[in-house]
């Protein structure tokens, strides 16, 4: 019955049945703190579980969307990878499109009869007879992103001096070179590199030990082909995964808070100790190394790779995601890469084709650097934080397991920053008790008498019980904790 | 419990010798020699234009000094990048606050932590439970140095979003972070109301006391000056022309001209407003 409705409509309904209830549901919960702690405990699965669904819902109402969504899924690996150097470490980097590019000329290599003077065979489960590097693409993947870091880390050096513009317009002048590189790569000293324009072709099909991927797993999802798309999805979605993963986990550790520092205020980053120099190389190579695995996939998935598709209006585009999305916001890059891929491979052809249905002979596809322009210009007008914005951070740490207010006995002034005095600090009883109520404010507020602070160190504090969090007071100091945060 | 003796008192943790800094003609800095005791706390004062800012940054590394010599805790550090000085257990804040604005309070002080946190690239990516609980304990400190400083209300606000005094207040929790084992204080009361200033006054003391830790103070605020420190040294024009305890210095001559000019008639002492 479903499939009679015309495409469009049968399109529509993917969001309308199966997107807006679960959006509707999460923003009611989201009214509520419990309701937000559910939304962000199972949010995320009911995504993944959609996600993981995506591509039998897809079949079974023929709906024709995996194309542009592998090639939307590709761009959120280049964009989360785009936003550690740009949202994250504030890098203006307009040459991004030059690691995605290595990355694919990594698979051209080892995967390919393209070296075909030497046979090199590692898990590829072809006959061995076959000339050409073939080795299997989940080698392929570490290698290419350590090969990308490297490279990252090579381009990044001399721009590190570098501030805003100039160091715009020498990324932007790598991104020129290295595909100009390859395309012109057919004759270096002799050795045919890159096989100049004509690219590379021939790419192996994914391997698992001598079986196919399939045959390994069971998962009967038929051959890596161009045409068999369904295990390209779930590799891609892996692939996305290990993005996110990376982005976020990266965001909230050490050097992801370097990255944020450096990028509001190098000077005083460098006065806390952060080494800028390293910290900036590790933003480079770990984003380069993440373009760089897209470029690995989306070469092994079209099967062959030629120097023109690296062109300089990728690195646009993908920055274009990253900054409609949010700058420094993970979801954010999500999102951009699919506003901005939607639009381009699937929104657009589609309005053309249903243009032509009814006799609009227009080409909307020809439109979309108009389209992209002026939403570029209506974002930077009315949301220039992009549709995630990285400050909507949500914490981390767990607000409920601290009595908060109960200890703060704010002074008018200072708060807590005038010598504390045993009198006013209310430790919360053992649980079984049941709450006492703060001092009326009147009382909190009045509660510190003004001594001198000379006479700080004088005054005794009474033995606190060590609660889980303990109280800063007179002699006691935050760096002395014993084992597991206890109190030394 | 108190770490106050983390070095012997008035050991010279800093020192420097006929430090020089020049910007093209102007000796913004002339041959000032300069030492900081451990366990005190010090002010530099002088007029606008003295070179107390400049001397902080050659302090700090981030103005390479042209001349002179500069040890901090043992180690030369004559030209020293500033990240390599801050690893010692130099920190500081700044006279126009440069706090990270777009990232959260806790996540400044965790900044701040950067030296003292290990945070190495595979335990993080894998998220092992050495990481974990560094991470964890890290923002119990940060929660508990906000406290210290009196802001602990206000972790998850944007640091740019807090008011000026919370900034000035969240700048230094953040550089108490590192556990320095000196503090250089950068006019921390400009812009603050008296009743505020006395307060910071209590917080140096606590500064000094329960977390052992030195301090050194630009400050223009001369009764703040007057009765925190513990020596009181003097620039004019990028020379020090005096040195000591707060009263000697504030009945000095020289000073004296120093901030109101040479006039034969009376003589006001420098004791601000």
């Amino acid at each position: 019955m479903v499939m009679e409705l015309p495409k469009p409509v049968r399109i529509l309904l993917v969001p309308l049945v199966l997107v807006a209830p679960e959006l509707v549901l999460m923003i009611l919960a989201a009214r509520t703190a419990r309701g937000r702690a559910l939304v962000g405990r199972f949010g995320g699965i009911a995504l993944l579980a959609f996600a993981v669904a995506f591509p039998f819902i897809e079949q079974a109402l023929g709906l024709g969307l995996m194309n542009p969504m592998l090639r939307i899924m590709t761009s959120v690996m280049l964009a989360s990878g785009l936003n550690i150097v740009v949202g994250f470490a504030g890098l203006l980097d307009l040459g991004y499109v030059a690691f995605w590019a290595i990355g694919a000329y990594c698979v051209g290599w080892l995967a390919s009869g393209h070296f075909s003077e030497v046979r090199v065979h590692v898990m590829s489960g072809m006959l061995h007879a076959i000339p050409g590097v073939h080795l299997s693409i989940w080698l392929i993947f570490p290698i290419a992103a350590v090969v990308t870091a490297l490279f990252g880390v090579l381009l990044g050096a001399p721009t590190l001096r570098l501030r805003g513009d100039y160091l715009a317009i020498v990324t932007l002048g790598f991104g020129e070179i290295i595909p100009n590189i390859f395309r012109n790569g057919d004759d270096i000293g002799g050795h045919n590199l890159t096989n100049g324009t004509a690219g590379i072709s021939g790419l192996d099909a994914p391997n698992m030990g001598g079986a196919s991927v399939d045959q390994a797993l069971g998962l009967g999802w038929g051959t890596w082909s161009p045409l068999n798309l369904i295990p390209w999805y779930y590799l891609a979605l892996a692939l996305c995964m290990l993005c996110w993963y990376v982005s976020i986990t990266m965001q909230w550790s050490k050097l992801g808070r370097a990255w944020m520092a450096i990028r509001e205020d190098e000077t005083a980053a460098s006065a806390m100790g952060i080494h800028c120099v390293n910290a900036k190389l590790w933003a480079y190579g770990i984003g380069a190394s993440l373009g760089g695995m897209a470029g690995v996939y989306h070469g092994a998935r079209i099967g062959s790779i030629f120097p023109s598709s690296f062109m300089f209006y990728i690195s646009i585009s993908v920055l274009c995601m990253v900054i409609i999305g949010g700058m420094g916001n993970v979801y954010g890059a999500i999102v951009g890469a699919f506003v901005i891929e939607g639009l381009n491979f699937w929104l657009l052809p589609s309005l053309t084709t249903w243009g032509n249905a009814v006799g609009l002979n227009i080409d909307f596809s020809s439109w979309n650097m108009l389209i992209f322009g002026v939403l570029l210009v209506v974002m930077m007008l009315y949301r220039p934080q992009g549709f995630i914005s990285s400050k909507s951070r949500k914490l981390e740490f767990h607000d409920e397991q601290l009595p908060r207010d109960r200890d703060a006995h704010p002074h008018p002034v200072f708060g807590t920053g005038l010598p504390s005095h045993g009198t006013s600090r209310v430790e919360p009883e053992p649980v079984s008790e049941p709450e006492p109520e703060p001092a009326p404010i009147a009382a909190r507020v009045t509660a510190p008498p003004v001594v001198p602070p000379t006479a700080a160190p004088a005054i005794a504090e009474p033995e606190l019980p060590h609660g889980r969090f303990r109280r800063f007071g007179p002699g006691s100091n935050p760096f002395e904790r014993g084992p597991e945060g206890a109190p030394a | 419990m108190s770490d106050a003796h983390r070095h012997p008192q008035d050991t010279e943790l800093l020192t420097a010798k006929a430090l020089t800094m020049r910007f093209g003609g102007l000796t913004a800095v002339d041959t000032v020699d300069f030492t900081i005791p451990a366990g005190r706390i010090v002010s530099l004062i002088g007029p606008n234009g003295a070179g107390k800012t400049t001397f902080f940054n050659m302090l700090t590394g981030l103005y390479h000094p042209t001349e002179g010599e500069l040890t901090f805790m043992g180690k030369d550090t004559f030209g020293r990048a500033p990240h390599s000085i801050a690893q010692l257990g130099m920190s500081r804040t700044f006279q126009n606050i440069r706090l990270f604005r777009e990232m959260t309070c806790v996540d400044n002080v965790l900044v701040g932590m950067h030296t003292r946190l290990k945070g190495g690239l595979i335990p993080t990516l894998l998220r092992l439970p050495s990481h974990r609980r560094e991470e964890r304990e890290g923002i119990e400190i940060a929660r508990d140095l906000m406290r210290f400083v009196g802001i602990h209300e206000r972790h998850a606000e944007l640091a740019g979003n807090l008011p000026y005094g919370d900034q000035r207040r969240l700048e230094i929790a953040r550089a108490l972070a590192s556990r320095p084992s000196v503090v250089l204080l950068d006019e921390p009361a400009a812009g603050m109301n008296p009743q505020e200033t006395y307060a910071l006054e209590g917080l140096m003391h606590r500064i000094r006391d329960e977390l052992g830790c030195t301090v050194l103070l630009i400050e223009h605020e001369m009764k703040l000056v007057m009765s925190v420190s513990e020596r009181v040294t003097v620039l004019n024009f990028g020379k020090k022309i005096a040195e000591g305890l707060p009263q000697d210095v504030r009945d000095n001559p020289a000073v004296i001209e120093a901030y109101l000019g040479s006039s034969d008639g009376a003589v006001v002492a420098p004791t601000g407003t």
